[in-house]
């Protein structure tokens, strides 16, 4: 038993030795929590093992399952790989493409996102309530993005082809003054695809350039994100619990109009004071750009998500519940894109103004 | 082309995005994490790998770190995702699915 204590210290030390080496060459103000955290891990596999499980093939193992020692520096400090090893470019994008390529043979023929659209679309989901495509095919070139709004809604997302990875130097070259804000339509009853809409606007002048539709199959769902493609839902009357356990009564027949923020948590206590802040001062500011000072606004608990949204896979932090329906209020977080994010903030003021007229 | 290499690189790439998706559900320390995810096989972690993984998403204000008591042992490192980590993974989720749907088309072959 001595001798394989005696073999543990000695594998467990010269482990950690190694993975120190490797951390020497980065500057990482954490590299001393990591070496203590794969110490304490380390203690506790060897806790678990029962004596006569103690085995020198055991505790190599348990060694062996840590992983080579290099990988502690790259995972800590990506950049440092590459400013240390540089790849050559070309090697490099075909792993990325290859990889890729081999997560979407397993994942885009996933049913999982095709049954999701075609069971949210058979509840008559679309893409936003005031969607159609007749107007649709109203939209013209030259069309301003109010325009576009006051026609069809806000798109249930907006892509440019910068991000798109698979897009070449050429196209974005071409094309990276574009933006296309798409939407969804399922093609009629009982058909086994959905027509995806595309109004591509111009960055620089906000108008638009051009449309497109297509159809899309529900077996390969995964080219649309269904998050986006949701409300409005028709939930009737609700009671919900807020964060501080007060049972809510959302009722059809009121016309009032409620903002309801679903927290992250499922109690208060969990709810940092400037987490709750930010809700409420990003709710005040979307109220008063639209003058709407007296819709109420409601806290509540994760837990509560599924009734409201009719999903627990479908993370919206912001919804608007008016007259039985719940509206999606566009993501409130910060896009990537400045321009973009100022469009999200458009849509939010278009979707309470619209709803305030009805 | 070394197809075990590209499956490290992709594995440990993606770790970020796993790590955080598995945080939104609930708090864990790291040695649950790796006993939950060594449970997926797809993933075929390293158990190793999520500790530097850590260490770098609390310096970048994604998650927190708070000692707590063990029942069996010495306190434990709990993590947790913070509301600015709440709001990077859906934008990761998002992106995540964007990728995925670009090579779909691709491999249909649509973008021709």
């Amino acid at each position: 038993m001595t001798s394989q204590n005696d073999t543990w210290i000695s594998l467990k030390k010269n482990y950690i030795t190694q993975v120190e080496k490797a951390l020497s060459g980065i500057s990482h103000p954490k590299k001393k929590d990591v070496l203590a955290d794969v110490t304490s891990h380390l203690d506790q596999r060897y806790a678990e093992l029962a004596e006569d499980q103690k085995t020198h093939q055991a505790l190599e193992e348990i060694i062996t399952e840590m992983g080579p020692a290099s990988d502690y520096a790259e995972l800590l400090e990506p950049e440092a790989k590459q400013r240390k090893k540089i790849l050559p470019l070309l090697v490099a994008c075909s792993l990325l493409v290859a990889a890729l390529l081999i997560i979407a043979a397993n994942v885009s023929n996933h049913p999982k996102y095709g049954a999701k659209l075609r069971e949210l679309f058979n509840r008559n989901f679309t893409a936003n309530p005031f969607f159609s495509i007749s107007n649709f095919e109203k939209i013209e070139p030259g069309m301003t993005e109010t325009q576009v709004r006051d026609l069809i809604g806000y798109p249930m997302i907006r892509r440019q082809i910068a991000h798109n990875p698979n897009a070449s130097p050429e196209q974005i070259a071409i094309r990276k003054d574009e933006i296309h804000w798409d939407y969804t339509e399922p093609a009629f009853n009982g058909a086994d695809y959905y027509q995806s809409c595309r109004v591509t606007l111009s960055k620089n002048t906000g108008t638009v350039l051009r449309t497109s539709l297509h159809r899309s199959s529900y077996a390969n769902g995964s080219t649309t994100n269904p998050a986006y493609a949701l409300f409005p839902l028709k939930v009737g009357s609700l009671e919900v619990k807020t964060f501080d356990n007060k049972t809510l009564q959302l009722t059809s027949t009121d016309s009032q109009i409620s903002i309801v923020i679903i927290g992250g948590r499922n109690s208060i206590s969990d709810m940092k004071p400037e987490w709750l802040d930010k809700y409420h001062q990003q709710a005040q500011t979307l109220l008063d750009s639209v003058q709407a000072r007296d819709i109420s606004v409601y806290y509540i608990k994760r837990d509560m998500r599924e009734r409201i949204v009719g999903s627990r896979d479908f993370d919206f932090d912001y919804v608007i519940y008016k007259k039985g329906n719940i509206y999606s209020l566009p993501t409130l977080y910060a896009s990537l894109d400045e321009q973009v994010n100022d469009s999200y903030q458009q849509d939010r003021r278009w979707l309470i103004k619209r709803l305030m007229k009805e | 082309m070394n197809l075990n290499n590209w499956q490290t690189q992709l594995r440990k790439g993606l770790l970020d995005i796993v790590i955080l998706n598995l945080l939104s559900h609930d708090t864990c320390h790291g040695y649950e994490m790796v006993r939950r995810l060594k449970q997926i096989d797809g993933l075929k972690l390293r158990e190793g790998n999520i500790y530097p993984i850590l260490a770098r998403l609390q310096t970048d204000g994604l998650i927190t770190a708070a000692l707590k008591p063990s029942k069996d042992g010495p306190p434990r490192k709990y993590y947790e995702l913070t509301e600015t980590g709440h709001k990077a993974l859906q934008e990761m989720n998002l992106h995540w699915e964007m990728i995925v749907s670009s090579i779909a088309t691709v491999r249909k072959g649509d973008n021709k």
